[in-house]
């Protein structure tokens, strides 16, 4: 005989999915707020201690910051939205049709940003984190290519060119007689 | 003095604060020395205080150190002689900074 099947009545099977649904929503959020309050005292504390450190600095060097609007977006760290995209643009639209490596951007970005990298992990980070990403980013939009195939290969290093799609024998006839006539 | 938005960091203030934060470990070596000595009068008391706010200073400073890269460990930076400059050279200077540490602030 088949065991006898139990139905759950659909208001509280349905109830129960919702409250199910909240709880997992509020424990993320409950993680997420217990995340901010760990970085926001750890800001608090690194805040004391910069604001320390610059006063000791300030009051050695007669100088002070007290006029200085000491708030700054970090996310803007390349001076304005857009602007490392527009650089790393700008030298593979002069490279073209040749690729350039990541590592050739790289220092790129570094001479014309002004950036000084002290040494090759600060090379590293600025070329996994912010380079990569970005040509990462413009791949997916489509407006770069890349170069490299990494099967079978040993090394790693991304050759990157701008994408431009091929131009057909129709379009060059209507540039020439876009340029003859 | 324009605020840059790269947050850049150079060796030289790597190496400036370095220097900071061995001038604090030499004067706080020499102080620990001499508290250990027990000296007479108020001396102990103005020696562990000043002790007290130079390790505040050490932590602002390791803190900032490690806000500069978090894999440095400013714990391993020396001690530097040079913190007692300002009072001049030899037993004369190790006076005048304590007769500087006797005094009402």
């Amino acid at each position: 005989m088949p065991a006898m099947r139990t139905r759950t009545p659909p208001d509280l099977k349905w109830v129960l999915n919702e409250l199910a649904a909240v709880n997992g929503e509020l424990a993320r959020v409950e993680q997420a707020l217990g995340r901010f309050q760990a970085r926001r005292e750890h800001l608090a504390k690194t805040q004391a201690a910069l604001q320390r450190v610059a006063t000791e600095l300030a009051g050695a060097a007669g100088a002070s910051f007290a006029s200085f609007d000491l708030s700054v977006n970090t996310h803007e760290r390349w001076t304005g939205r857009g602007k490392l995209r527009n650089c790393l643009r700008q030298a593979l639209k002069d490279a073209y049709p040749a690729g350039l490596s990541t590592s050739v951007l790289t220092d790129h970005v570094a001479s014309v940003f002004g950036i000084e990298l002290p040494n090759a992990a600060e090379r590293k980070r600025l070329m996994d984190n912010s380079v990569r990403s970005a040509l990462t980013s413009m791949r997916r939009r489509g407006e770069v290519e890349p170069l490299h195939d990494f099967k079978g290969m040993a090394s790693r290093s991304g050759i990157w060119r701008l994408y431009r799609a091929e131009t057909s024998l129709d379009e060059l006839r209507a540039k020439a007689a876009r340029e003859r006539g | 003095m324009a605020l840059t938005m790269t947050r850049t960091r150079t060796q030289t203030a790597l190496t400036r604060l370095a220097q900071r934060v061995a001038l604090v470990h030499g004067e706080l070596s020499y102080l620990e020395a001499r508290l250990a000595e027990e000296p007479a009068g108020g001396l102990l008391e103005r020696f562990a205080c000043r002790r007290g706010e130079l390790l505040v200073q050490r932590e602002a400073l390791y803190l900032t150190i490690r806000q500069f890269d978090p894999e440095l460990d400013p714990t391993a930076i020396g001690e530097e002689a040079r913190w007692i400059a300002p009072w001049g050279k030899g037993a004369r200077a190790a006076r005048r900074y304590e007769t500087w540490l006797s005094e009402p602030a």
